[in-house]
């Protein structure tokens, strides 16, 4: 079945059919998720904030624009309210020292456990750099590579040029990797 | 935008590293940025926790009228405050200006100025509503804004609950049913009555050093 078109969704939830937006929320409820935990590494975390991206994109969907691409939009919401909830978080607890359980839960034993392993020491250590850059390069990274956005995506989520998307993504590798560089070093 | 990164961004976008490599051109920090994005795009894709979709569903308040929304705002009881705090550059200058004319006096700005520094504290607040298909939590702390603060509901038992953030303080609240019925929180440490025949209820949230 072909999919509905959000253009059409959102003209129906404005008419009031509220359960139109069930299919946009079933829709990206993942990438929405996916991108608040990468912000904040907290699922916990990525709860409120992914369910409050969705409350704020219901609340201001009159302002939504035909023919603008709904994922941005959300994109630009779920930044915002990331952005909003670690500055009020870092007033409470600094994030560097925190753990970071990616592996908690998941089967781990049988046949290819080691690489699995390494594999999610990789990510736990990556995620932890990540939240040692700076948020506004942090946010246009995880765009470019884990959500493959393009630079003109990226500068619209952000709400800047696509000059600006391209230097952030490029200081934001440039801090990943000399992140990545003194922990190579420290570790025996 | 300097022509390099520029020029990197693109190899990198290209997976051309191999290429650079052989040519010898900046191998080195290509190859480590290389193998950062191969990283990144690798990174595990999560799915939302289940139940996420009916979680949001259930949070949506309900669309009101432009003329609903403004009837609510003339009945709603609203508190002016003021915060200079940050302003402390403004609070002086008001203060150089002779303030006291206009009836504000120094001791309270300074009052106001010192409770927003205040420790913030968690307080949660709890009903029972078990037919309740939305609850929110209205008080003098948010000038009694009704679609602020939304409680969750545990999915058995009918209760619900909101952990909201409150300088140390008195505070009056409602709770306010299905978005129309104000309801006085029956387990409320006291009662205020609120001029119209209701009663609020009040909470005294402790600084954390007396909790």
């Amino acid at each position: 079945m072909a999919e509905v078109s959000e253009g059409v969704l959102v003209e129906e939830i404005l008419a009031g059919n509220k359960d139109a937006y069930r299919i946009l929320v079933e829709r990206y409820k993942n990438v929405v998720f996916n991108l608040a935990y990468r912000m904040t590494g907290s699922p916990e975390d990525a709860l409120d904030i992914s369910q409050e991206t969705f409350i704020r994109a219901y609340q201001s969907l009159s302002r939504f624009r035909v023919g603008e691409k709904f994922f941005t939009w959300l994109y630009t919401i779920c930044i915002n309210v990331s952005k909003n909830f670690l500055r009020q978080k870092s007033r409470r607890l600094r994030l560097q020292g925190a753990v970071y359980e990616e592996t908690i839960g998941r089967d781990i034993s049988g046949p290819g456990a080691e690489e699995c392993l390494l594999k999610c020491e990789e990510a736990s250590q990556l995620q932890g750099m990540l939240l040692e850059v700076p948020e506004h390069y942090r946010a246009a990274v995880l765009l470019r590579y884990k959500d493959g956005l393009s630079y003109e995506e990226i500068s619209h989520v952000l709400g800047i040029t696509v000059s600006g998307a391209k230097m952030r993504v490029k200081r934001g590798l440039d801090k990943l990797r000399s992140l990545k560089q003194e922990k190579g070093a420290t570790e025996p | 935008m300097k022509p390099e990164d520029e020029r990197i961004l693109k190899m990198l976008d290209r997976d051309v590293v191999g290429e650079a490599e052989a040519a010898g051109e900046g191998a080195g920090e290509l190859a480590r940025l290389h193998e950062i994005v191969t990283e990144l795009r690798g990174l595990e894709t999560l799915e939302a926790p289940l139940g996420f979709t009916e979680r949001v569903m259930a949070s949506l308040p309900q669309r009101r009228s432009l003329w609903a929304r403004f009837k609510d705002f003339l009945m709603r009881p609203h508190v002016i405050k003021l915060n200079l705090a940050w302003e402390a550059g403004l609070v002086a200058a008001l203060l150089a200006v002779g303030i006291q004319g206009y009836g504000l006096h120094p001791h309270r700005v300074v009052a106001i100025a010192e409770r927003s520094f205040a420790p913030v504290v968690h307080a949660r607040f709890i009903v029972k509503a078990p037919k309740a298909r939305e609850v929110t939590l209205a008080g003098d702390f948010n000038n009694w804004r009704r679609d602020q603060y939304r409680l969750t509901r545990a999915e058995a038992d009918g209760v619900w609950t909101v952990t909201v953030p409150l300088h140390p303080g008195r505070y009056k609240y409602m709770f306010v049913v299905d978005g129309q019925k104000w309801q006085t929180d029956p387990l409320a440490e006291s009662y205020e009555h609120d001029g119209f025949g209701n009663e609020n209820a009040v909470v005294e949230i402790p600084s954390p050093e007396q909790a």
